[in-house]
């Protein structure tokens, strides 16, 4: 019975050490990037933290690839997803914008390179990837709205870029971004 | 209402929701926008609906709010019924796809989703909960406050002006 | 108005034709009814008119709400009383430096009940599960809010508002191929402005 005991425990801990691991291994993808490093949210300004990663993203692997299979084999090659909005620090606008400049220098000396840019008036939208010539390793999305509020994510996977196209082309197209507290259009 | 529980009830509910106000307002967008808005009034209602009372009021405050949204449409002089026409020659209206053709529906429904839009009130919205919805009389009685007896009658009008609308397209319809 | 042979009416008929169909008459009338279809052609047709409308609408489909409104109500109900979700919670708290030994015990259990989760051959994970509904859904929003961008980026660079800078070979392009018709037609104005097309990373 000790030895049973002592067998679960030995082969627990080396499971942990495997989870651990695998956790750790994440971070060191390349197309992770600690969004936190970013600080461009105020302090307790951040209203949604959506974080999806390990068993969970198998799981919604396995659990879509029947019915949606570009969805499911998408999923099965995503690692972590995060999203994360709120208030943006910065004392007005001028300040919310500098410090954005600074995200994307950062983002930029990590290796990202910006796919997808917006700059008018105060509001701002980068779409960075990380890639090679065929795999797409991340996607890491930053928007100032202008009016102090944030979106950002961060993407990470091995991921098929011709998947990634299908798979997001295929998605109904978002309701107003403004019902999320982003607004993006300012077309007049 | 605690939110795990909130969660709960838009999972059971959401779909009786969109699916009311995508055949009332035949406008998928705005069918979107009067779910969002009825299931978070639900949240902001802070649980004050008994939970067996839950469905149909919603139901009345998913068709209270695609009839306000209708109003505007309206008064924005914007046209709504969709011409049974163009849906006949099998064009897709400014208004978007029926909630019919989505799910690659047949020439027949689109006409039927097209004249579904052109019924009066209250039989437009009793004929959807009750052939497309499967609610019961008395149910569709507590959604919109209406008699029993008006809520058939309601019914059988509905369908009978349905028929007078579809009757071209039927005409192949054989008599055994 | 016209009469047949077994002396009912037809409009009296007609007037009755829905509740025949759903089957709400009194035995009597019911009786009526049957007894004139049989013998009238012109309502007979109605009949089955009516039959047929009653059963297409009884097939038209419900649907269910797109994940993005669902998610956009679940955001709302958030912003009223902010919390973090579970995932988020169990991550940060294990980065905690003294919680080793807990973050050790957290991530056991999350093996364990992985794999124990996994051994029920019987049960595939589903979405019927809130915890991977709501993880598919935030997974979906994040995807289409990258479509999304690329999509109004690429609009508003067509209509001359803003730029949008391709600098990715082949990545880039099969990402744009897929965010709207708009896209592809222009592909030749989309490296216009700053653009570090061929900078490949």
């Amino acid at each position: 019975m000790k030895a049973r005991s002592f067998a679960i425990v030995v082969v627990s801990l080396w499971m942990a050490a495997a989870v651990a691991s695998a956790q750790q291994a994440v971070e060191q993808l390349p197309g992770y990037f600690p969004l936190e490093d970013l600080a461009l949210f105020a302090e307790g300004g951040v209203e949604v933290d959506v974080d999806i990663q390990g068993p969970m993203i198998q799981m919604m692997a396995a659990a879509t690839e029947e019915q949606e299979p570009e969805f499911g084999e998408l999923a099965s090659q995503l690692q972590r997803i995060r999203v994360r909005v709120g208030e943006l620090r910065g004392d007005d606008q001028s300040g919310v914008a500098a410090e954005f400049d600074r995200a994307i220098g950062q983002l930029e000396a990590a290796g990202w390179k910006a796919m997808v840019r917006v700059d008018e008036g105060d509001e701002l939208v980068r779409v960075f990837v990380k890639q090679s010539s065929d795999r797409i390793y991340g996607l890491a999305v930053i928007v100032n709205d202008g009016n102090e509020e944030g979106v950002l994510v961060n993407i990470v996977g091995d991921l098929d870029p011709e998947l990634v196209g299908r798979v997001i082309g295929s998605m109904d197209r978002l309701p107003d971004l403004d019902e999320l507290g982003i607004v993006i259009s300012g077309d007049e | 209402m605690d939110r795990q529980r909130f969660e709960a009830v838009v999972e059971r509910h959401q779909r009786r929701v969109f699916t009311l106000a995508w055949y009332l307002l035949s406008d998928r967008e705005d069918a979107e926008d009067v779910t969002q808005e009825v299931l978070i009034r639900m949240w902001r209602s802070g649980g004050g609906v008994a939970p067996e009372r839950l469905e149909m009021w919603l139901l009345r405050v998913a068709r209270n709010a695609s009839y306000d949204r209708l109003r505007s449409r309206r008064s924005a002089s914007r046209v709504f019924a969709a011409d049974a026409a163009h849906e006949a020659a099998g064009t897709v209206t400014a208004d978007g796809p029926s909630p019919e053709s989505v799910v690659g529906g047949s020439e027949i429904g689109r006409r039927l989703c097209a004249a579904l839009t052109e019924l009066r009130e209250p039989a437009k919205s009793i004929v959807i909960l009750r052939e497309i919805q499967g609610l019961s009389y008395q149910q569709i009685s507590d959604v919109l406050e209406l008699p029993l007896s008006t809520v058939r009658v309601s019914l059988h009008r509905g369908r009978r002006r349905l028929r007078e609308l579809l009757r071209e397209v039927y005409r192949h319809v054989s008599v055994s | 108005m016209s009469r047949s042979a077994d002396g009912a009416n037809c409009d009296a008929v007609l007037e009755l034709l829905e509740a025949f169909v759903d089957g709400e008459l009194e035995p009597a009338e019911e009786r009526t009814v049957t007894a004139h279809l049989d013998d009238c052609r012109a309502c007979r047709r109605e009949h089955r008119l009516a039959m047929e409308i009653r059963s297409r609408l009884r097939s038209l489909p419900e649907h269910d709400a797109p994940a993005k409104v669902l998610w956009s109500v679940r955001m709302a109900a958030r912003e009223d009383g902010p919390t973090v979700p579970w995932r988020t919670r169990l991550v940060q708290w294990s980065r905690r430096p003294a919680s080793a030994f807990a973050t050790a015990s957290v991530a056991l259990a999350m093996v364990v009940a992985a794999l124990v989760w996994w051994q029920r051959p019987a049960q595939r994970p589903s979405l019927d599960d809130p915890e991977i509904a709501r993880a598919a859904q935030e997974t979906r929003f994040a995807l289409a809010l990258v479509g999304e961008l690329g999509r109004r980026a690429a609009l508003d660079e067509v209509l001359g508002r803003r730029v949008v800078s391709a600098t990715v070979d082949g990545v880039a392009d099969a990402l744009r191929k897929h965010l709207g018709s708009e896209r592809s037609e222009n592909e030749n104005t989309v490296t216009e402005g700053p653009s570090e097309k061929g900078a490949n990373g």
